[in-house]
């Protein structure tokens, strides 16, 4: 099993570096083929693995070996198959192989579709590494592939000036907190001696990390969540996310909304012993910082959201607070509902990106909504489609949504964070009135545009209806995915729907849809005055809360003049003062010397002479 | 006559040579006084050779004399050379070594 998790591993890598590296293969029709191929592949592995690995499989292979005679480290390479990797592997298989297929349509006429397709692939091995990673080195390489990966997509309209800016921002932003990411592996390297994720939970479990050691523990935990937060768009790493928006449509369903942000949430999962809801040992503040700034998030995008009028910025914002969610689920120590979160996400946000893909690309790339319009009767299968990943996004029963947003009010009811779970219910409101304004304004009302819509071709309806059943379906698989993940570790508590919180969180999702009909369909006209009503507020939200602006001055300002500094202490201290200064020096010595002791006179020279002589036989003499 | 009246003869011979050296200007008086200085050498190897009672002193004052012909042989060569490209002999004015 685990040969074929290797192959399955590595087989998008190998289609990356052939369509990469043959410029004839990159431009024919087999290029894309092959890196669906791949995907695909995965996703059948994914299906085997579900059904035929029942105790978890794990094989590794020494990468780098540095060891010393006194100790040293190994790095290895290896992968790990239990349940939560094999459900992830699932996701991506599953949303990935219905992009790839998206794509096809989408991309048809770029003349580079050849590279997409690589850096697709390549992104998929990156992501296929993080899921089978079995130690934090592992992880840690390929986490910072994924930012590579991404950052390539982002910027793959690479004539577009904001699509390479966003790309560096993405991969920027990234870095900083993967700096904390790396330091929380190391201190966690140092209290174990180990990057095995199963030695470090055995040390941990045994209890030995008591007191200072706890202290650290916990710490290492909240460093290794800034690193899932820069992933997974966390506040206050939330503004990347956004911004990619500039890479084509099938990369954000892929990677922003469906796989790459939910490796955060997976690999804090993965890591679950870290966060101390185990074994009885308590430190769980890492935990409950973590649920607060999940919180954050979800209710902060939702309140952005609300605001955008571009399309895929809509659905941008939106999965800010879907991660925010289930990162509030991880915090509350469910790891189970917040994966199975993860999953349902995937597939309704993937839908509904696709979904927006497919009405951009029908009309003939716009994507403001303030130019699109009266779409149901043009786009049928489009409408149908979005309408049900938007009803799984809001967690209207039956679709997915519903169940898993759900399990996650539980969870939060259930630890007692009274705050979080009233934030969270009325996000849920919140989600549903940005939702009903993206579907009002795109399908409803008159067609704004200019150029004629039309409905897309099947090769991307296809992937749309394929998303649509699973994200209507995926809900009911609740009971049995939480059993599925209890077995992961034998100690997720199973939840189940309480309905006292579902039938008033389905109230709150009401009360936002009927005040998005009224706002956005009823009478337009209402949404501007309450803005022009509130206009600190209106400002406020459309300028993002001013976390941009308060980044850029702080780039601007505080690391510009501390950059000022540095370099006129570089300049003059170091280079004028200590460089020039020596030579200076030495010039001025050898000036001196010269001119005091090479005078050319011989008698001169005679009397240097003696006292050298003199001076040597006083020394042989005295010694 | 003993050892010790030769020594003091040799030493005032040798700081007779040295000043001529370090004091006089004209090259030819600049060489007498280090052959002044050679010779003196000679002397106290000769006086400490006698006391020795062998033949060790005088061999080195063979040696002295070639080494002081040699020397004397080139010495003066470079000094008619000198005179004939600067027309002196005062070492003061030469002191072109020093660029």
């Amino acid at each position: 099993m685990t040969d074929l998790a290797w192959i399955c591993l590595f087989a998008p890598l190998v289609a990356a570096v052939w369509i990469g590296v043959s410029p004839r293969f990159r431009a024919g029709a087999g290029a894309p083929r092959l890196a669906i191929a791949t995907v695909l592949f995965a996703f059948v592995c994914s299906l085997i693995f579900l059904f035929s690995v029942h105790e978890p499989l794990q094989s590794s292979i020494a990468w780098m070996d540095l060891r010393t005679p006194g100790g040293g480290i190994v790095i290895e390479l290896g992968v790990i198959l239990d349940q939560l990797s094999i459900l992830m592997l699932l996701v991506v298989g599953a949303v990935g192989s219905a992009i790839f297929i998206f794509a096809l349509g989408y991309m048809k006429g770029d003349p580079s579709v050849g590279r997409f397709y690589a850096k697709f692939a390549l992104f998929v091995f990156s992501m296929l590494g993080i899921v089978f990673a079995n130690n934090f080195l592992m992880i840690f390489i390929f986490w910072e592939l994924v930012g590579v990966s991404s950052y390539l997509l982002i910027g793959y309209y690479w004539q577009k000036p904001s699509a390479v800016e966003a790309g560096k921002k993405a991969f920027l932003v990234n870095r900083v907190a993967d700096f904390g990411f790396l330091i929380g592996i190391l201190m966690i390297w140092q209290l174990t001696g180990s990057f095995r994720f199963d030695d470090i939970q055995q040390a941990v479990e045994a209890g030995a990390l008591t007191g200072t050691s706890g202290w650290t523990l916990g710490l290492a935990a909240f460093l290794i969540f800034i690193g899932a937060a820069g992933k997974s768009a966390q506040f206050p790493f939330h503004v990347w996310l956004p911004d990619a928006m500039e890479g084509p449509t099938p990369v954000s369903a892929l990677m922003h909304a469906a796989t790459m942000v939910a490796a955060g949430v997976y690999m804090v999962a993965r890591t679950f012993f870290c966060f101390g809801w185990t074994g009885g040992v308590s430190w769980g503040d890492a935990a409950e910082v973590m649920a607060l700034f999940g919180g954050l998030t979800a209710f902060l995008a939702a309140t952005m959201a609300l605001v955008q009028n571009d399309i895929k910025k809509v659905l941008a914002y939106s999965t800010l607070s879907q991660l925010g969610y289930m990162v509030m689920a991880l915090g509350a120590g469910a790891y189970a509902v917040s994966m199975f979160h993860l999953t349902t996400h995937a597939f309704f946000k993937a839908l509904l990106f696709l979904c927006a893909g497919s009405v951009i690309y029908g009309c003939h790339h716009e994507q403001d909504m303030r130019r699109l319009g009266g779409l149901r009767k043009k786009m049928p299968v489009t409408f149908w489609t979005f309408t049900v990943g938007m009803f799984a996004l809001t967690g209207i029963f039956p679709f997915a949504g519903f169940w898993s947003k759900d399990l996650i009010l539980d969870a939060l009811h259930e630890r007692e964070f009274h705050g979080l779970f009233l934030l969270s219910t009325l996000t849920a409101g919140l989600t549903a009135l940005y939702m009903a304004r993206a579907w009002f304004m795109t399908f409803f009302g008159k067609y704004r545009g200019r150029a004629e819509p039309h409905e897309s071709p099947r090769v991307m309806t296809g992937p749309l209806v394929f998303l649509a059943i699973c994200s209507a379906s995926a809900g009911f698989f609740y009971g049995g995915a939480q059993g599925y993940l209890s077995r992961w570790q034998g100690m997720v508590s199973e939840l189940d729907i309480n309905v006292s919180i579902a039938i008033v969180s389905s109230f709150v999702v009401l009360i936002g849809y009927a005040a998005g009909w009224y706002f956005f369909f009823r009478k337009p006209e209402k949404a501007e005055t309450v803005a022009r009503r509130f206009p600190a507020l209106h400002r406020l939200l459309l300028h993002k809360y001013y976390i941009d602006d308060f980044y850029l001055w702080v780039v601007r300002s505080v690391q510009q003049t501390i950059a000022v500094f540095c370099r006129l202490f570089e300049e003059r201290v170091i280079v004028d003062g200590m460089v020039g200064g020596t030579v200076r020096a030495a010039r001025r010595a050898g000036d001196g010397l010269r001119k005091r002791f090479q005078t050319g006179r011989i008698t001169q020279y005679a009397y240097v002479f003696l006292a050298g002589i003199t001076l040597l036989v006083i020394v042989m003499v005295v010694l | 006559m003993t050892v010790g009246h030769v020594v003091v003869l040799a030493g005032t011979l040798f700081t007779i040579g040295m000043l001529g050296v370090l004091s006089r200007r004209n090259i030819l008086i600049v060489l007498l006084s280090l052959e002044l200085m050679l010779n003196s050498a000679a002397l106290a190897f000769c006086a400490f050779g006698d006391m020795a009672g062998n033949l060790d002193g005088q061999i080195m004052v063979f040696f002295v004399i070639v080494v002081a012909a040699a020397e004397v042989a080139i010495g003066l060569a470079i000094v008619i050379a000198l005179f004939r490209l600067r027309v002196t002999v005062d070492t003061d004015r030469v002191d072109l070594l020093k660029q």
